[in-house]
């Protein structure tokens, strides 16, 4: 009862002296140490500080006051006597630790809504209005869209995404090897002996551009790579003919085969022997009017399988089973004409793509993003029909829904992303043309010297090679700078 | 006239060091990695897998000449840790995740084409006779990864490899 009527008194003090700041500074604080001095080691004091709401006026005091500086110390020491061995008066703390939250209106005007948990820690949320289906929508394709490569009628946007990679806004997403492996997938959609078509899933694109080099210049293949003119009359230069025997496929697996530097010997390790050794002759007794040089004449044009191979040392042995040889014996090489010869051994070694064309194993390897056609508004009747005939059959079918027809996107990944949609202005703001980064529609075509399918799992051996090479030159100049120092 | 040899892209010359490294003299915790005989391939993944290290600052890399076939990535990481530290972490993790994508794609391929074990067989024979190491003492090792020592021949191919670094 003294307290309250000293802070009574001071405060109608406060109010008819409200001009004397000076008096008003700190008197706050001198009141409550009064409060906690006389609540010291005294039960009853503590009581009927409970009781007259003084532990409120206590709690309330907890903060920073320009005015009061120091209050939230002095009334923490007030509450330490307060609360000294008072069952109660602990219990009543407690209780008033999980209360409610007053909000101020203008918190909840913002759009914030705030909650409490039971530590008593606030988190601040943004509220959510009821939201009409088209702006879900919206927001779900504003999630995958970090995802998707824009193509719009004059341009591509949003190809990299974010600042760097795996990174999306503002958001730090670090490598984990498993959350990597969950989103990897490999999909084989063809194998043929010829070409294989995969997808690649989950990974950055510098991973698939690396494989894709890889591909068409690193791994190693045998060709033609010297030519020895013995006798050459033909219309043909000796280079010319040289450079169109050297870009001729040659079945051979050049892992049997060693390198050969240049200043080593041909070996049978090392070279593959082939003689070109052909002569044209005129056929007798064809009747004048024959055109055809065909018919006329023997030899006249000169294939990939006048290409002979020679065996040396134990190679006959070796390709048994597999004999060395053009892969395809009607690629045409030269033409002649009676009495013109042609007569050279050809050198077959083993080389990369890097160094020269010849050398790589496929026609080609590429990779296109598959193809995400977003359609925002539903395209309905002859709109629809239309709509069909920009893309390629097959991508987007015409359907009834509730009796009306519309376009829905069947197949996307048929679709060549010609981008003719866009030039209609039907359909302006109604379809969207993206890509979906990370998914990688390889297509690899194989020579024939190698399986299209080993084609691939060589490349990624040799790139998991070349990081070790990487690693392994690191700590040797890791180790040759310890050693100067 | 002034072009180099085409093998100039891929094999490194006598006594040549593969990888230089050299102190950035305006950024602290900063390296330059100047490496030799090396393209666009390796330098973009290693770029990329830098990149998403939670310590590493800065890294790029460019290719200084296209008539001078080396790279240089640069580095720069927090003081928690070192450039080399996070280059050997990146470069392990880029063997793990292609071990792991060929492990993938080996178990595809087996699940689309039941013969594909068999042609593995064929097609990488392990002749031992062809694979004498006629060209100098390269241990290729890279030993964690046992597929890659299953496509014989691996041992033949030390042309950017038969090097003393």
């Amino acid at each position: 009862a003294q307290a309250s009527a000293a802070t009574d008194e001071q405060q109608n003090k406060g109010e008819s002296q409200a001009t004397s700041i000076k008096r008003l500074f700190m008197f706050k604080c001198d009141l409550i140490q009064i409060i906690g001095n006389l609540s010291y080691k005294s039960t009853a004091m503590q009581d009927l500080m409970r009781e007259l709401d003084g532990l409120s006026l206590v709690l309330d005091n907890m903060r920073i006051d320009d005015n009061h500086p120091f209050i939230k110390e002095y009334a923490v020491v007030a509450l330490k006597w307060l609360l000294e061995n008072n069952k109660a008066s602990h219990d009543y703390v407690r209780g008033v630790e999980n209360g409610k939250l007053t909000l101020d209106p203008s918190i909840a005007a913002s759009g914030i809504q705030v909650d409490v948990d039971d530590k008593g820690k606030l988190s601040l949320k943004k509220t959510d209005e009821k939201e009409d289906p088209h702006n879900i929508l919206a927001r779900t394709m504003a999630l995958e869209d970090r995802n998707r490569v824009v193509v719009l009628k004059d341009r591509v946007e949003n190809i990299s995404g974010a600042d760097y990679p795996m990174g999306f806004d503002s958001e730090d997403v670090p490598f984990h090897l498993e959350n990597f492996r969950d989103g990897l997938d490999i999909k084989i959609i063809r194998v043929t002996p010829t070409d294989i078509e995969f997808d690649l899933i989950g990974v950055d694109a510098s991973i698939a551009n690396a494989l894709r080099r890889i591909l068409i210049a690193e791994i190693p293949t045998m060709a033609i790579e010297k030519v020895y003119m013995i006798n050459n009359t033909g219309i043909m230069q000796d280079e010319v003919l040289a450079h169109r025997l050297g870009l001729i496929p040659i079945l051979a697996d050049p892992n049997e085969f060693q390198w050969k530097r240049s200043g080593d010997p041909p070996t049978d390790q090392n070279t593959i022997v082939f003689k070109l050794d052909v002569a044209c002759k005129a056929i007798p007794n064809v009747p004048e009017s024959e055109t055809d040089p065909k018919k006329k004449y023997e030899n006249s044009s000169i294939y990939s399988s006048h290409i002979v191979w020679e065996p040396k040392g134990d190679q006959e042995i070796r390709f048994a089973n597999s004999p060395v040889r053009p892969i395809h014996d009607d690629i045409l090489v030269t033409k002649l004409r009676p009495g013109q010869v042609i007569n050279c051994e050809l050198h077959c070694e083993k080389g990369i793509g890097k160094d020269h064309a010849k050398f790589s194993p496929v026609a080609t390897a590429s990779y296109r993003l598959l193809p995400d056609i977003q359609i925002l508004e539903d395209i309905t009747g002859e709109d629809a029909e239309f709509f069909r005939g920009c893309f390629p059959p097959g991508v987007v079918d015409v359907v009834e829904e509730n009796g009306v027809r519309t376009a829905r996107v069947v197949n996307p990944r048929k679709d060549t992303v010609s981008r003719e949609v866009l030039r209609h202005k039907q359909f302006d703001g109604k379809v969207r043309l993206t890509r979906v980064r990370d998914h990688f529609i390889f297509n690899v075509e194989s020579t024939g010297t190698i399986a299209p399918e080993m084609l691939v799992s060589q490349a990624l051996d040799i790139l998991i090679e070349k990081c070790d090479i990487s690693k392994a030159a690191l700590e040797r100049a890791v180790k040759g700078s310890e050693e100067d120092e | 006239m002034n072009a180099p040899e085409r093998f100039e892209m891929f094999l490194l010359p006598e006594g040549g060091r593969k990888i230089e490294i050299t102190k950035d003299p305006k950024m602290t915790n900063c390296l330059l990695f100047r490496i030799q005989r090396e393209d666009h391939t390796i330098a973009n993944v290693l770029r990329y897998r830098l990149l998403s290290h939670p310590q590493v600052l800065f890294c790029a890399y460019r290719s200084p000449h296209p008539l001078e076939y080396l790279i240089e990535l640069k580095v720069q990481t927090t003081s928690r840790t070192t450039p080399i530290d996070v280059m050997k972490e990146a470069i392990q993790s880029l063997m793990l995740e292609y071990g792991n994508i060929r492990s993938m794609f080996e178990n595809e391929l087996v699940r689309v084409l039941p013969s594909a074990g068999g042609d593995a067989a064929m097609m990488a024979p392990r002749v031992p006779a062809s694979s004498f190491g006629g060209f100098g003492a390269m241990d290729v090792a890279p030993s964690e990864f046992g597929m890659a020592t299953d496509i014989g021949g691996r041992s033949d191919r030390p042309d950017d490899v038969d090097i003393d670094f």
